[in-house]
């Protein structure tokens, strides 16, 4: 039978605990040493007995414990020792409770698929995991070296993941969210420049803080994208190709002659320079100087695009609509005219190209392409029908339910603290990409180092070896 | 509960005179914090009513944003550089926060670069212990490498094992597991948050470097007889070496032991697929027309099959041995 799990994180009697929780962490965190120096030798005993089992086996009962128990403890010898020179002492003690390691229960929370050696034990009598291929359900099933043992990915997920928030949780964080969106989205708004510099000091500030830290969705709006600089700058390259064929679709014929006329009077091929650059400068001119002065002195809009429309007439059917100029020097112009286009296109495309866009269209782009979160229902509405629609720049879907079958917080991502409790262990080979690990050998000590993972040093597995030793005395 | 109080008191007597080592039955020592001066009770969180720990636990935390995350710990997110996070309380004193939340306090790096704290080895996860380190992982570099020394090129698991500096089992339990994550992904089974979490963990181990961090090959188990002294009397001439200590201890010399511990294992040069097919003795006995089953016969041996009479059978023995049969059902197996 499995120990009761009474006050096991407590703070006050600050026990460590095979397990992730936080609580755990400040325990362990906190620890400092017991004072054998005012203990007699039987209290040392106890006290180091207490702090042992509390982490070794917490959830075996005492008597099952001592079962277990081998006074015989493992360690190796390393042959080059002599070579070597000042090799330092083996920690046999540490090895006390290497029996333990054994258990399937300890395998799997040793090899990080699951966040305590309870919720292993759990996992194991609900049948998700596997020794060589065949269902366990016994958490106390020894394992021999070669074993190789699986769990359940999803079971995985859960227990190295964020936990779910319920819907109500991720309605008050999304709620939170989407007025706080609403509010930058206002302020960018009024006065873009300055969210602008703010939103970048923001940034680097984030950045720096930070660094080399895998911090999902405590960023600013815009973080997702520039954790990425590759997929920044292919938005960015998509954004130029669409703007250059903004840019190019609205140019024709019709549209060129326009420019052209509207420039005038002109004097030299330099006055298209501004927009034409310097290679179809002249040719603008050409077609400028050919254009009857009648035509250039045109004043209002309306009688310029009449005028436009017979020089340059649109066809439908391949046939020219309306009147139109057919003599040769109008023909002459028409051919100058789509040359010009095709040449003009082509330099409207090596111009996006090179160019790198200014602050200032950045800025603008930015601006614009916010766009504020339609209001969310209330919560009573949503309780009913058991979810709510969110899009934000950095989120799809519910807070965390993005997947609400899933049982851990979906899109995945790591546990807090995860990194405190994450020991690879040396007796076990693990790939965390299936959820399968092997089974090496037994933990044991070699010099200057013991494979059992545990937060006490020698004095402490000394004393417990002897009270153990002595069959609890 | 009035005894209690009478030895409590007595503990405080003692406790002042600070001479005497006293025998008491009910010390409880609460656990606060080494670093935490006494008459330290920070404020609580939000005007709760909290205990003392629990404040305790809340200012080494750090705050908490709205979507319920300490998002100033520094050990709240994992590493993507292949380093590890492990805590350091005796360096950083109980400030573990990335930056000072008011500007009267200082943040934990100030600390630490003021050179008070000593530097830990950072494999050591334990601040407490300093004999238990992580393991360092094999990069996927390395391991494709591996397989293809061992599956295309045909090296013997030994050399390979010289070669990068692992153990043969390790090395076979890299074999056998990128054996399983191919078939897995051929069946498209890795993806999306199961593949996250292995990038994940993969960036927060820090990686194997063969040069570096090779394991020692020449570890055999120590033998239970030299555990314990033993005491010859030989001439004061006569020479006395390891090889005669072995004989002494009617043990094999280390050399032999370890040459047998490199032969295992399936792609090693001593492996014979023949030997595995060594036969029991069993047999399938013909069968005759109109006959229903097939008999198999197997050699036993008396007294392991059965229950024999007389013999003692203690179903109540603590250590009783144990058996998981093909269906990894358990069961007892007979003694």
């Amino acid at each position: 039978m499995t120990r009761r799990a009474q006050n096991l994180n407590s703070l006050v009697r600050g026990r460590i605990r095979p397990s992730m929780n936080k609580y755990n962490l400040f325990n362990l965190y906190k620890k400092s040493k017991p004072n054998f120096r005012i203990m007699t030798l039987y209290q040392q005993k106890w006290a180091s007995k207490q702090e042992t089992r509390g982490y070794h086996g917490e959830h075996i009962k005492e008597n099952r414990w001592q079962s277990f128990f081998e006074k015989k403890l493992e360690g190796v010898a390393q042959l080059d020792a002599s070579l070597k020179g000042n090799v330092p002492s083996t920690p046999m003690v540490l090895q006390t409770f290497a029996p333990l390691e054994k258990r399937l229960d300890y395998a799997i929370f040793r090899a990080l698929f699951a966040s305590s050696v309870r919720q292993a034990k759990k996992f194991i009598l609900n049948g998700h995991v596997t020794v060589n291929g065949v269902v366990i359900k016994h958490p106390s099933f020894a394992l021999t070296p070669g074993d190789i043992f699986s769990v359940d990915p999803e079971r995985v997920l859960e227990a190295l993941g964020a936990k779910k928030p319920s819907l109500k949780e991720s309605y008050k964080v999304d709620k939170m969210q989407v007025i706080k969106w609403q509010n930058y989205v206002n302020e960018v708004q009024n006065d873009p420049r300055k969210v602008w510099e703010k939103k970048m000091e923001k940034q680097k500030k984030v950045n720096s803080l930070y660094k080399n830290y895998n911090v999902n969705g405590v960023l600013t709006e815009n973080s997702f994208s520039s954790t990425d600089a590759a997929e920044r700058k292919k938005n960015m390259q998509d954004y130029k190709i669409k703007k250059m064929k903004e840019v190019q679709n609205s140019i024709d014929r019709k549209s060129i002659l326009k420019d052209i006329i509207k420039t005038s009077p002109v004097e030299s091929a330099a006055a298209f320079k501004v927009q034409f650059g310097d290679k179809l400068a002249a040719k603008a001119f050409q077609v400028y100087q050919e254009l009857p002065s009648a035509i250039v002195k045109l004043q209002t809009d309306k009688e310029l695009t009449a005028e436009l429309e017979k020089i340059v007439p649109s066809y439908k059917d391949g046939k020219p609509v309306g009147d139109f100029y057919d003599d040769s020097n109008f023909k002459k112009i028409r051919s100058q005219l789509s040359e010009l286009q095709t040449e003009y296109l082509e330099k409207i495309r090596q111009d996006f190209q090179e160019k790198p866009l200014a602050q200032d269209e950045l800025i603008k782009i930015w601006s614009e392409s916010l766009k504020k979160h339609s209001k969310l229902p209330p919560f009573s509405e949503v309780e009913e029908k058991g979810n709510y629609f969110v899009k934000l720049p950095w989120q799809r879907g519910m807070h965390g339910l993005a997947d609400p079958s899933k049982s851990y917080f979906t899109p995945w991502k790591p546990r807090q603290f995860l990194p405190v409790f994450a020991v690879l262990p040396k007796h076990i080979e693990i790939s965390f990409s299936t959820c399968h690990a092997v089974y090496l050998r037994d933990p044991v000590a070699r010099p200057g180092e013991s494979e059992v993972i545990s937060p006490f040093d020698e004095d402490i597995h000394e004393r417990s070896y002897m009270y153990y030793l002595k069959n609890g005395m | 509960m009035l005894g209690r109080t009478v030895l409590e008191n007595s503990t405080s007597s003692v406790k002042t005179a600070g001479l005497q080592v006293s025998q008491v039955r009910y010390r409880r020592t609460l656990a606060y914090p080494f670093y935490s001066k006494a008459g330290n009770i920070p404020p609580t969180r939000k005007g709760r009513k909290q205990t003392v720990f629990k404040r305790l636990m809340d200012q080494f935390l750090g705050p908490k944003n709205y979507k319920g995350d300490y998002y100033l710990n520094k050990y709240a997110y994992p590493k993507t550089n292949h380093t590890t996070n492990y805590i350091d309380p005796r360096n950083e004193r109980g400030n573990a926060l990335l930056e000072p939340l008011s500007e009267f306090d200082v943040s934990s790096d100030d600390i630490a670069e003021s050179g008070r704290g000593r530097n830990r080895h950072t494999l050591q996860p334990f601040p407490l212990n300093s004999n238990c380190f992580t393991n360092l992982q094999v990069s996927n570099e390395t391991k494709v490498q591996i397989v293809n020394d061992i599956l295309l090129n045909k090296v013997p698991s030994q050399q390979v094992a010289l070669k990068y500096g692992l153990k043969i089992q390790r090395i076979e339990a890299i074999l056998k597991l990128r054996e399983i994550e191919e078939d897995w992904e051929q069946k498209g089974l890795i993806k999306g948050d199961l593949k996250r979490l292995s990038n994940t963990l993969y960036k927060m181990f820090p990686l194997y470097n063969p040069e570096k961090n090779a394991e020692n090959l020449t570890e055999i188990p120590i033998p239970r007889e030299t555990l314990q002294s033993r005491f010859l009397t030989i001439a004061e001439s006569e020479p006395f070496g390891p090889v005669d200590a072995a004989k002494e201890f009617n043990l094999e010399p280390a050399a032999v032991t370890l040459e047998r511990l490199s032969e295992g294992g399936e792609h090693s040069s001593h492996h014979d697929a023949a030997k595995k097919s060594k036969s029991d003795g069993s047999f399938i006995a013909t069968m005759h027309e109109g006959e229903k089953y097939a008999f198999k016969f197997t050699p036993v041996k008396v007294g392991k099959v059965g229950y024999r009479y007389g013999k003692v059978f203690r179903d109540n023995r603590k250590d009783r041995k144990i058996a998981y049969d093909a269906a990894g059902n358990k069961y007892y197996p007979l003694e």
